[in-house]
């Protein structure tokens, strides 16, 4: 079930939204719990077994860990578990990946298993060896109550496609929490804003991207507007659904972390990774580059750090060479960044930073950088990277504009251009202003309710004209 | 307003909107067809255990679910103007589902020559021609598609038919002559909700047609025209239903509907149409004006979509025969090319077998005209039956 689909809106979420505030406060997790098995396993009732597998698993090792007092025999508890995830996590996510490359290799000719790819997986295991590392390191203590664990590992908001909740982050919460009439009321803002972006914004874009893959007239002006769009509609799609999931969880009481920081107004791909995913970056930054040394080894182990974060990032979206390719040119240029930051930060004089031009032109770089990538991510294989990267480049014998393109181009210019002013933030820093009067305030109070009810319906008639909707993170 | 009052407006508004929409959901009464969009909807999917754990590619209960909830939704159609409405004026897009707006038309876009489906068209038409064609006079016609004719084509990607015309007759002009329509057409020939021509403004394509195929025999009661003639004079007729046609349902805006109208002549209360798709002969009207009130009224022209038909007209003084390898736009002309025939026979490959044609249709001697739509050639590989 996807929260941008007409079973959620109208049959799940009223239903279990009148369930949850009804019952008795100490009923609500049961009735999270509850909700969020009937989710997953609307979308996957042959998986749901392997989540309850998960959550047993990561409720009895995260208690024996707790209980051991030798360093020694700990981390090897810790390995284990963290092992046995990895384990599940790479066997649903990586055996055919693995045995296509085996395949390779002259002379074999190994059967695909052909797994399905559990919905979540990605998300809830890293969440469980979230709880685990943390209670190994003595940051948490292990929850005993199978009940709360559950349901920080299973709520639905964030089963599907995040953020990734660390359990510290959420672990009073599990047991206490309000609800409170601005709480809700900021939960349904961000919600409606997710669905939005997820539907108004993120579809109308990826329909670019069709269009690109079906035309027999690729030119160079369709790829580059291809590429921009693809970079919009993945930020907005993976943005929305974090808004959504963060919406929802403050409706329930649940203060979820930020996974999106307006990542498109970066100034460097070393800024965009500290707004982009964050969750994510985070978890790698704590769970891998730092235990690996980080920064502060030699500058060649740092390179290999820096790879190796990488590699796993790129491999984390998805079981191809396409992702591991995405995740080495970030590591390319994080490294190129932090190399030149170095030299910069010696010789402090050599360029100011806050030169109009050289702020222009970093965004630029940044977004050209971006265009790049996420057409290497969205590509089916590399060699289909490499070709659309070719066409970008001009090169590839195509022409530069055509009758087609010059039409895409003026029918969805309007609409690139409410979502780059959108993904640059200029709506926050115009609410903010206006905030800061009372009149300004006033209008936004308003006019904020039936902005939402306008949103919202908007929302339904594009699911009435659509259809089937799934997100683009639905393979993790 | 109070940031509280703020609150409670949020709260309220979109509770209301969730259960609302649930209710209208539950109690709404189930539709069968769309009527817009010209097809059934989903219904309630079977549930059982073995359609909630199914083998793995079939479509579980789950899967069938959201496609039946949407179709169902309450004001289905009112959220589809909704949708098309805020694409084109908010958005400012210039089509929507492949539909956009001009001239006073709506159109669809349909831009690229697809080759699969040309190479399909001149396969089915070669095979055709090879085998039952060799003592037939063989024409060919495509009839442009109204995009072809908008006065600003840089507004939308168009299909060249200058070239979709070249592709096909290079391969037919082999064993058939060509036809051009292009002159005998425009803009307003055509339906302004629906991709048809009107019956009404074909006198020039039935005549280009006819001298095409020699007709111009001359009889009493001719009026003469530019470069041809045509035979006896018709009434033309109005349907007391507006006609919303197929492109009105697509684009879901409210525009105007069309006026149907439809040319009566004397001879056609002599005629005799039969229909063969049961495999017994069936009489059948002209005009099936019961059709005007059903889904599709362009159906009042034989009934619509029929594998075989015959209209034998006693009236015509000559002993020839037209066998017309036809669309459904081929109904509406069929009527009005019937006044120079002794008998025309309407063959639909897309609901008979070509392999099959000789046990039904007697080809000798007759003309035989291929008349079909750009669209049609363009989409029609594995529409055209083998």
């Amino acid at each position: 079930m996807l929260f941008s689909s007409i079973t959620f809106l109208f049959y799940f979420l009223p239903v279990f939204l009148i369930c949850y505030f009804i019952v008795p406060k100490k009923f609500a997790n049961a009735v999270l719990l509850l909700g969020s098995l009937f989710f997953y396993a609307w979308g996957e009732p042959r998986y749901l077994l392997l989540m309850v597998m998960m959550i047993c698993a990561g409720y009895f090792f995260g208690i024996w860990i707790q209980k051991i007092t030798t360093p020694g025999s700990r981390k090897l508890v810790t390995a284990l578990s963290v092992a046995f995830c990895l384990v599940v996590l790479g066997f649903f996510k990586y055996t055919d990946f693995l045995l296509e490359n085996i395949n390779r290799l002259p002379g074999l000719s190994v059967s695909l298993l052909s797994v399905t790819l559990p919905i979540g997986i990605s998300f809830y295991t890293f969440q469980i060896i979230s709880y685990l590392l943390d209670v190994s390191h003595k940051k948490v203590s292990a929850q005993k109550n199978f009940l709360c664990l559950a349901v920080y590992i299973a709520m639905f908001p964030q089963l599907i496609a995040g953020p990734i909740v660390r359990y510290r982050d959420i672990e009073k919460q599990l047991t206490e929490r309000t609800v409170t009439v601005p709480e809700i009321s900021c939960g349904i803002r961000r919600f409606v804003i997710g669905l939005c972006k997820k539907l108004i914004l993120a579809n109308t874009l990826g329909e670019i991207g069709n269009l690109y893959r079906e035309t027999s007239q690729v030119t160079v002006v369709f790829v580059w507007l291809y590429a921009i769009a693809a970079t919009l509609q993945i930020y907005f799609d993976f943005s929305g659904y974090s808004d959504m999931a963060i919406g929802l969880g403050k409706i329930m009481g649940f203060e979820l972390p930020e996974n999106f920081d307006y990542p498109l107004a970066s100034c460097s791909i070393t800024d965009f990774w500290r707004r982009w995913h964050m969750t994510l970056g985070g978890f790698f930054r704590d769970y891998l580059y730092i235990p690996l040394g980080g920064n502060r080894v030699p500058v060649l182990k740092w390179i290999r750090n820096i790879l190796i974060v990488w590699m796993a990032t790129g491999l984390w979206h998805g079981a191809a060479w396409t992702f591991v390719v995405w995740g080495m040119f970030f590591a390319f240029f994080l490294v190129i960044e932090k190399t030149i930051k170095k030299a910069i930060l010696k010789n402090e004089k050599v360029l100011p930073k806050q030169i109009p031009g050289i702020v222009l032109c970093r965004h630029i770089y940044v977004w050209l950088l971006l265009c790049i990538s996420f057409v290497i991510f969205n590509a089916t294989d590399l060699s289909d990277a490499f070709t659309a990267l070719k066409y970008m480049s001009g090169a590839g014998h195509i022409s530069l504009v055509s009758a087609e393109s010059l039409f895409y181009f003026r029918d969805y210019f309007f609409i690139l251009l409410i979502a780059v002013v959108i993904a640059c933030g200029f709506f926050r820093y115009l609410t903010d202003f206006l905030r800061q009067y009372q009149t300004g305030e006033r209008v936004l109070n308003i006019v904020e309710p039936i902005l939402l009810a306008t949103g919202f319906l908007i929302c339904v008639a594009y699911l009435i004209n659509g259809s089937y909707n799934p997100f683009l993170y639905f393979r993790f | 307003m109070s940031n509280r009052k703020k609150d409670w407006c949020n709260i309220i508004l979109m509770g209301c909107l969730l259960v609302a929409g649930l209710i209208a959901c539950l109690v709404h009464p189930q539709k069968e067809v769309s009527v817009s969009e010209r097809r059934t909807l989903h219904s309630f999917p079977e549930l059982g255990l073995e359609t909630i754990y199914t083998a793995r590619g079939t479509e579980s209960f789950m899967d069938r679910f959201e496609p039946y909830v949407v179709d169902q939704f309450p004001c289905r159609e009112r959220f589809r103007t909704l949708y098309s409405a805020f694409s084109l004026y908010v958005l400012q897009k210039k089509e929507v589902n492949d539909i956009y707006y001009a001239e006073d038309h709506i159109l669809k876009t349909d831009s690229e020559i697809r080759e699969n489906s040309v190479s399909w068209a001149l396969n089915r038409m070669k095979y055709i021609d090879e085998k039952y064609l060799q003592n037939s006079h063989v024409y060919f016609s495509i009839i442009p598609d109204k995009n072809d004719y908008l006065s600003e084509h840089e507004q939308v990607p168009y299909l060249d038919f200058d070239a979709f015309e070249a592709g096909f007759r290079e391969k037919t002009d082999a064993f058939s002559e060509y036809i051009d329509l292009t002159d005998e057409l425009e803009l307003d020939d055509y339906y302004r909700t629906d991709l048809h021509w009107r019956q009404e403004k074909l006198l020039p394509v039935v005549n280009k047609l006819e001298l095409a195929m020699g007709n111009y025999e001359e009889k009493p009661g001719k009026a003469k025209t530019g470069n041809g003639y045509l035979y006896g004079q018709f009434e033309e007729k109005e349907a007391d239903v507006p006609f919303y046609g197929v492109y009105y349902g697509q684009g879901a805006l409210p525009v105007a509907p069309d006026k149907l109208s439809y040319l009566y002549a004397g001879y056609m209360d002599g005629c005799v149409v039969t229909c063969y798709d049961t495999g017994k002969a069936e009489a059948m009207p002209m005009y099936d004006e019961p059709a005007l009130k059903g889904m599709d009224p362009y159906e009042l022209f034989l009934s619509g979509s029929r594998a075989l038909i015959t209209i034998e007209n006693p009236d015509c003084s000559n002993d020839r025969e037209l066998v017309l390898f036809r669309d459904s736009f081929g109904s509406s002309i069929a009527p009005l090319l019937a006044q120079a025939y002794c008998k025309v026979t309407l063959v639909d490959i897309r609901y008979i077998r070509s392999d099959v044609l000789g046990r039904f249709v007697d080809f000798d001697g007759a003309d035989v005209l291929f008349l079909y739509s750009t669209q049609v050639l363009n989409h029609c590989d594995g529409q055209f039956l083998q």
